[in-house]
């Protein structure tokens, strides 16, 4: 459905994208995912045909972006980082514009712009000015504008970037609920709205991929097998501290004050294969503490980062294999 | 055809916005006042005044002021992204702009055949060919302006350089065939000559049509289209 074969695209020496190669299969979910910066909005521009690459191709539907533009830009529905909108024209008058130039045909269009309109909420908006929108509203006005005229392929381009709370928690039920009969790549910053909407992940590091796998094995390999725990314990010291680090297992231990009086907040890290929970609780009850809370810890985006970079290119394509 | 959807959306954008609006209303005045003029204080009973005064200020001015957002404000916005992602060609656009605009500036002429009553209900007896050559020589010189802003609009990402850079090639292609006195080759005279504006604007006015002149005006505003879509090209291809 979507393909790039070694895109890249070069502004200065060191920025742009540089031979990035994958696929994406009909009626995935393909995050984007890379810190500011890295290159996302530089590889989603060169697949929606915006930018043309410096060298490389990028295929939608099949359809070269740059030499058969028009018949690709057909089958995508593409949200920009900034919602493009018309701050001067109302949402039904907007989704009219964008369902003509998207070709839908008249006697269509009024009924495929009442189902954007209510795929993306925008009953209680819909004769406003969309200057006057708020930027969740825009956001999904925009969003209604790229779905108009039913596309198989959406891209979408931090589309949370922004938003409030619940506005995030909205954008992703309504991405969910489009992937079901659509083909979705979605670039964004932030590994738990990867994980939140998408199946499969590529990540994107200073303009090169740096992995390309399902979203589980990538939050286990950045965190190798290993358990990682965080506990809050009243009443501990030196004396719990010796006897938990030296418990069968743990690798690593650290120790922060807590906002509660009283409390201790440790961190630690078993070895690779080892889970070492239930010594460590009964640890902390024996020596006469109250353990109040215990989590298990994942790997956060900074981790997946440091450890895919960290690698050298032999033992990442190592680990992807 | 994308330009129609595109010139559509562009007269709603005018007519909805502000700018467009004091335009046409000052251009209204303005060309009531050159009327006055010419009717009452030169009792002349054409329109030739009339247009030889508003080509002159209000195209100079007007047009600028009309297109210097046209297709910077599709940068601002962020939009021009969304137009070159939609199944839409660059030359749709740069089009639809140009058509949407001269389309405004038509709307704008509007107070001209009302003079033309106001001659005739008041005793005058205008020669209709010179009022309606003179009208055409107008639009014709309304659209070279008009492609001439829209190139300048997409050069441009500040609507106020754009304002500028139109305004500056209307100022040069209006003067450059003022060469009386200048000591220069004659065949850079005649270059001059058929570069400016006026020497093929005039002819028109006083009602003869020659296809050079005609020529000469579609051809230019054609250049300029063709250039402000290559430039639109370029400028995202960056």
């Amino acid at each position: 459905m979507i393909e790039a074969r070694n895109l890249t695209k070069t502004y200065g020496p060191n920025r742009g994208v540089r031979d990035i190669t994958f696929r994406i299969e009909s009626g995935d979910v393909v995050g984007l995912l890379g810190p500011n910066g890295a290159g996302k909005s530089t590889t989603i521009k060169m697949l929606t045909g915006y930018l043309p690459p410096t060298s490389g191709v990028a295929l939608v539907g099949g359809f070269d972006t740059l030499t058969r533009s028009i018949d690709a830009r057909r089958r995508i529905g593409y949200l920009p980082e900034n919602a493009p909108i018309y701050p001067e024209l109302r949402v039904e008058e907007y989704l009219r514009y964008r369902a003509a130039l998207k070709e839908v045909p008249s006697s269509a269009r009024k009924s495929k712009i009442n189902l954007a309109i209510a795929r993306c909420r925008l009953e209680p908006v819909r004769k406003r000015i969309s200057g006057h929108l708020s930027k969740g509203y825009k956001q999904r006005l925009a969003l209604a504008g790229a779905l108009v005229a039913d596309p198989p392929i959406l891209i979408l381009d931090e589309p949370t970037v922004g938003l409030d709370p619940n506005q995030v928690f909205e954008m992703r039920a309504l991405i969910r609920e489009l992937s079901e009969n659509r083909t979705i790549f979605l670039s964004t910053h932030i590994l738990p709205e990867v994980e939140a909407v998408c199946s499969r992940v590529l990540v994107i590091n200073e303009g090169s991929l740096v992995a390309d796998e399902p979203i589980g094995r990538l939050l286990r390999n950045a965190s190798g097998e290993r358990q990682r725990v965080r506990v809050l314990v009243r009443g501990g010291g030196p004396a719990l501290e010796k006897a938990v680090a030296a418990l069968d297992g743990i690798e690593a231990f650290t120790a922060e004050a807590s906002p509660e009086p009283g409390c201790i907040r440790y961190k630690m890290e078993m070895r690779e294969g080892v889970d070492a929970r239930d010594a460590i609780v009964r640890t902390i009850i024996n020596s006469g503490a109250a353990l109040l809370e215990l989590e298990s810890t994942r790997a956060s985006l900074e981790e997946v980062f440091g450890n895919l970079t960290r690698l050298d290119p032999a033992s990442r394509a190592a680990g992807a294999a | 055809m994308k330009t129609i959807i595109i010139l559509r959306r562009e007269l709603i954008g005018y007519f909805l916005s502000p700018i467009a609006w004091v335009v046409a209303v000052v251009s209204a005045l303005f060309m009531a006042r050159f009327f006055e003029n010419s009717a009452v204080f030169s009792r002349s009973a054409n329109l030739s005044g009339v247009y030889v005064n508003t080509a002159y200020w209000l195209v100079s001015v007007m047009m600028p002021a009309l297109t210097m957002g046209s297709i910077a404000s599709e940068f601002r916005n962020g939009t021009i992204e969304m137009l070159a992602t939609d199944p839409v060609r660059d030359v749709e656009i740069v089009l639809g702009k140009f058509f949407g605009v001269v389309a405004f500036f038509v709307f704008c002429l509007l107070p001209l055949p009302v003079f033309y009553v106001l001659l005739r209900v008041s005793g005058g007896n205008p020669d209709i060919g010179p009022v309606l050559s003179g009208f055409g020589a107008m639009i014709l010189e309304g659209a070279l302006a008009a492609a001439i802003g829209i190139f300048a609009s997409a050069l441009s990402g500040q609507q106020i350089v754009a304002f500028l850079v139109s305004a500056l090639i209307l100022f040069t292609l209006r003067t450059l065939g003022a060469t009386e006195g200048m000591e220069i080759p004659e065949w850079l005279r005649r270059c001059f000559a058929y570069v400016s504006m006026p020497s093929h604007f005039y002819p028109l006015l006083r009602g003869r049509i020659a296809t050079n002149d005609i020529i000469y005006f579609l051809s230019t505003t054609v250049l300029f289209l063709f250039l402000a879509t290559r430039v639109l090209e370029s400028r995202r291809w960056k």
